[in-house]
């Protein structure tokens, strides 16, 4: 048996082997397209409904987005505040001086009450009473209980 | 792969689909699924052989679709996509089916002696088909189960299914090259496990 005939053989076999897979091809499948479909969707919508009820909502997004706009506002107007300009405001700002409390209540006190906190001396006469973590440290708790 | 005119959502690219789908509107979905899910099921039914069992996994992928559409990066190509996936839960399904036990992956017993059934197929009576015998027809079926697995999906797509090489490649993900390869061996393996009926 020569080359050409093996091939021509060959040839035979896969031209008879392709006409076999074409016949497998074209006879329909017996599956249910129609209920595979259904039965997706079906859990496909309960799905999207959940998501619905739980949605990540143009509300929220702009609800965090004013959040994080609020608190850069804060930052941008108190990111430079010399505590006396607040004398009276009861305002809470930040401190700048770093020797000073972090966070203090600016309150009208009579000018001749003393504290003890740095931000109070540094800016005398200035009349500045800190509260928050350095208060134990800077501050008597009599002169802060007088104020509030 | 992708089609615009069909009854539903005429007009309509796969495009246009699957962005109605991300904006929330989940009917285009189905719209989608019917475009591709004779397609689908036959793949499935090819790779399983078995009805109820390409019912399972027909479901499956489309939900697996719905989740992962946001991830489909060319919407053009949402029927190559779905096969991709219809392919590798179907093969992936045998994997784990063959560990659980060995039954025969060709129709059942009760799906092959159901005249109901075989007319259903189109295995019964169709003149033309007549030259493929059921003996036949089950050793095609046994033979392209010992395929590997991307021999036979290549196979299956290209020589059964009948689609362009390029397509197939695009189903998985490959070159045409390799597809072509991929049948060249499967025809090759093919033709030596059924030498008996040439």
């Amino acid at each position: 048996m020569n080359q050409d005939h093996i091939d021509r053989n060959e040839q035979q076999q896969t031209e008879a082997l392709d006409n076999w897979l074409s016949q497998v091809g074209a006879q329909p499948v017996p599956v249910d397209t129609e209920s595979a479909r259904r039965e997706a969707m079906r859990q496909i919508r309960r799905e999207a409904l959940q998501l619905k009820r739980h949605p990540v909502s143009w509300h929220s997004v702009v609800a965090a987005a004013a959040a994080v706009v609020l608190g850069f506002g804060f930052w941008w107007l108190f990111r430079s505040t010399d505590l006396a300009e607040h004398q009276g405001t009861g305002a809470v700002v930040q401190s700048t001086t770093p020797s000073a409390p972090r966070t203090v209540v600016v309150v009208n006190m009579p000018p001749q009450v003393e504290l003890h906190s740095p931000a109070a001396r540094e800016s005398e006469p200035t009349i500045i009473v800190a509260i928050g973590p350095a208060l134990a440290e800077t501050a008597d708790d009599d002169d802060v209980m007088g104020l509030f | 792969m992708s089609r615009e005119s069909d009854v539903a959502g005429k007009g309509l690219t796969d495009a246009d689909l699957v962005a109605a789908v991300r904006g929330g509107n989940v009917e285009s979905f189905e719209t989608l699924i019917r475009r591709y899910e004779r397609q689908a099921a036959a793949v499935s039914y090819r790779l399983l052989g078995n009805r109820s069992d390409s019912e399972d996994v027909l479901q499956n992928a489309y939900l697996k679709a719905y989740q992962a559409l946001d991830s489909l990066q060319d919407p053009d190509r949402f029927g190559s996509w779905l096969l991709r996936i219809v392919s590798n839960l179907s093969l992936n399904y045998r994997r784990q089916r063959a560990s659980r036990s060995t039954v025969s992956l060709t129709a059942t017993d009760t799906e092959k002696s159901d005249p109901a059934s075989q007319m259903a197929d189109g295995s019964a009576l169709l003149p033309d088909q007549v030259l493929l015998s059921d003996e036949l027809k089950d050793a095609i079926t046994f033979a392209m189960e010992t395929l590997p697995q991307k021999q036979q999906l290549a196979l299956t797509l290209f020589s059964v299914q009948g689609m362009p090489q390029k397509e197939v490649a695009e189903v998985m993900q490959c070159s045409v090259e390799a597809v072509k390869w991929h049948v060249f061996t499967a025809r090759k393996a093919l033709r030596e496990k059924l030498k008996g009926f040439f």
